[in-house]
């Protein structure tokens, strides 16, 4: 099976800081991944540069083997690590925002999820609080059949129920043709939804591994040994 | 709303151990159809081909059927029910007398102690 | 793709310029009440609401110009350089389809301005003698330019309309290069942004004050008249005008979509 998401020699610098450091990744289909690293470890920046939102320094992301750009953008669901949908717009209308750009947008999946969590669609999102807002946008992001999913800290200064929520959604929409990528530092909090992890530290991969090799191999929990890794 | 999950052995292993205790317990009967995988894995908050590797060991193991276009079912054969209650029992009870001789008692005196226990009052005995 | 980012733009302009519209309507009623009866009027109240009437009026008409252009800013710059930028920006659509969705539907408000505006004049106007006589004199100089001068009135209206729109466009694409390359820097981005168009105003006055020096437009216009007769060079001379707005737009469309693919640094 191809590749959903492949990264040669990818490098980013900010100046004269290196964010990536000459990665090489690949993301195969059916898989939830765990992109886990301290703050400021590049885990944002793999993330930004698979969404186009920047451009490699040097070598080079492809998205089904290509770079990204409008193709990859309809295959790629992402939610950012901020709350970035328009505010002054109703829940309808970013529903009608959604239906209108991406064709694997499941509007009635999505109506039927906004209720589950009592959310009026016809309220502006202006007036929702912020971890509503943050639903709405998950919602969003879930409801499309996309071929990878790209989420960057979704679970990042959430109350434990919306972090359940946000699992399970994960969970329940999985899809043996698609892929999860999961931004975080929290890895306790994912760590049992994930197959594969990847450990991130100041722009290098240490580590790709399956959840169950590093619990069989090493006989501790992926945090355990995540934190063991990152040890100040 | 998820299953909870100790930090040092495979999560597969441990949905596995969750699934028989279920199963011998009649969370679900002999011969009833199981929810879908993704269904399991929602509940118990797993990633769904954790659950799946889960199942299919289940299924080797001969607990589970699965039939191609109808789903997968728990055995029929409640002897094969039977011998997994009996190993998970064999495994209670060699955790506990590990931790009771690790405390320094004989199994005379652990036996000894059982029948104390049992007959301080019939509540404690009847949960177990 | 570009008709849908459309559709949005409308639905995000629409609700702060078309009730704006609505009340430089009905304040245009209340002006017309005041233009024809505001000298009869002697009841103190009635001359205060008079001159309230008078006041909201002017302000409002000048608002909605100021709101046109405030619109034009603060869209670009919230919808596609702020936290709305990481939505926009992961559609299925192009860079330039973003930036000609904008361009579009800003120059289309400008149009609908002018036209409210334009009945806001007839509505305050109607009627009136002065009125009747500015038709009179307007007809009778069209009438004059086409037939004396051999002119077609038509033809120079159409050309001045496409060398406002362009201008329009090519003033909203200043706007946005100023921002797009402003906002690419990781601090102070809003002074940057004022830098930069500053700057480009002065790079772009200094480029055409050195080409047009020992230009004489008065010389070159005898010359036209003389080499192509009056209706050519008047056509000429809009078709070298647009001609120029356009190279000058395209200049800062190159800048504006080669910033936002290349530098783009949303927060």
């Amino acid at each position: 099976m191809s590749a959903i998401l492949e990264c040669n020699k990818l490098s980013k610098r900010y100046g004269t800081v290196e964010a990536l450091n000459s990665v090489d990744l690949t993301i195969q289909p059916g898989k939830i991944v765990g992109l886990l690293g301290p703050n400021g470890s590049g885990k944002t920046t793999l993330i930004k540069l698979a969404n186009g939102l920047l451009t490699p320094s040097e070598g080079e992301l492809l998205i089904q083997g290509e770079k990204p750009g409008r193709v990859s953008h309809s295959l790629v669901s992402y939610l950012p690590e901020r709350t970035s949908i328009p505010l002054w717009m109703t829940v309808d209308q970013l529903l009608d925002f959604y239906s209108d750009f991406y064709k694997d947008f499941q509007r009635t999946a999505a109506v039927q999820m906004l209720e589950n969590l009592s959310i009026n669609t016809k309220q502006k999102i202006k007036e929702l609080s912020k971890g509503t807002r943050e639903k709405v946008q998950l919602t969003m992001v879930m409801s499309r059949k996309a071929l990878l999913y790209l989420l960057d800290e979704p679970i990042g200064g959430v109350d434990p129920a919306a972090r359940d929520y946000i699992l399970n959604t994960i969970i329940s929409n999985y899809n043996p043709d698609a892929s999860v990528i999961i931004s975080t530092h929290l890895i306790a909090d994912v760590e049992q939804v994930l197959d594969e992890v990847i450990f991130i530290s100041k722009g290098l991969i240490l580590l790709q591994s399956t959840v169950d090799e590093i619990r069989e191999e090493k006989g501790v929990s992926v945090d355990a040994l995540f934190r063991e890794v990152f040890k100040c | 709303m998820t299953w909870s999950f100790q930090n040092d052995t495979p999560i597969y292993a441990q949905l596995i151990h969750t699934m028989k205790q279920q199963i011998v317990a009649g969370v679900y009967a002999t011969g009833e159809k199981l929810p879908s995988v993704r269904d399991l894995a929602a509940e118990a908050g797993v990633n769904p081909n954790t659950m799946q590797r889960a199942l299919t060991e289940l299924e080797r193991e001969g607990l589970m059927y699965s039939q191609r276009t109808a789903g997968r079912f728990v055995t029929e054969d409640r002897n094969m029910i039977e011998a997994a209650k009996k190993a998970l029992a064999e495994e209670q009870v060699k955790r506990f007398l590990t931790a009771m001789t690790g405390l320094g008692y004989e199994i005379s005196d652990i036996i000894a102690l059982l029948e104390q226990e049992e007959n301080k009052g019939d509540v404690s005995c009847q949960q177990s | 793709m570009l008709i849908k980012l459309m559709k949005h733009e409308f639905r995000a302009t629409s609700r702060i310029i078309l009730p704006l519209f609505l009340v430089i309507l009905v304040l245009s009623f209340g002006m017309s009440f005041v233009v024809r009866n505001g000298e009869n009027v002697t009841n103190p109240v009635l001359e205060t609401l008079v001159v309230i009437i008078a006041a909201a009026y002017f302000i409002s008409l000048a608002a909605v110009f100021i709101v046109l252009l405030v619109l034009m800013i603060n869209r670009f710059r919230s919808n596609l350089l702020s936290d709305e930028g990481y939505v926009m920006f992961t559609l299925p659509v192009s860079v330039h389809q973003l930036v000609w969705s904008k361009i579009i539907v800003s120059c289309a408000w400008c149009a609908v301005t002018i036209v409210v505006v334009g009945l806001s004049g007839f509505i305050v106007a109607f009627d009136l003698s002065f009125m009747d006589q500015f038709r009179a004199a307007f007809a009778e100089l069209w009438q004059k330019l086409n037939v004396y001068y051999a002119l077609n009135g038509t033809a120079i209206v159409i050309e001045a309309l496409i060398l406002f729109f362009v201008a329009y466009a090519a003033g909203c694409l200043e706007f946005y290069s100023a921002m797009a390359v402003g906002y690419s820097f990781d601090r102070r981005k809003v002074l940057m942004s004022v830098v930069f168009f500053f700057g480009f105003q002065f790079v772009m006055q200094f480029i055409a004050s050195v080409a047009m020096l020992g230009f004489n437009l008065e010389e070159f216009m005898n010359n036209l008249f003389y080499n192509f007769g009056a209706m050519s060079s008047i056509h000429l001379f809009f078709g070298i005008s647009i001609l120029c707005t356009i190279i000058y737009g395209a200049i800062f469309y190159v800048i504006t979509t080669q910033m936002l693919q290349k530098r783009l640094n949303i927060e």
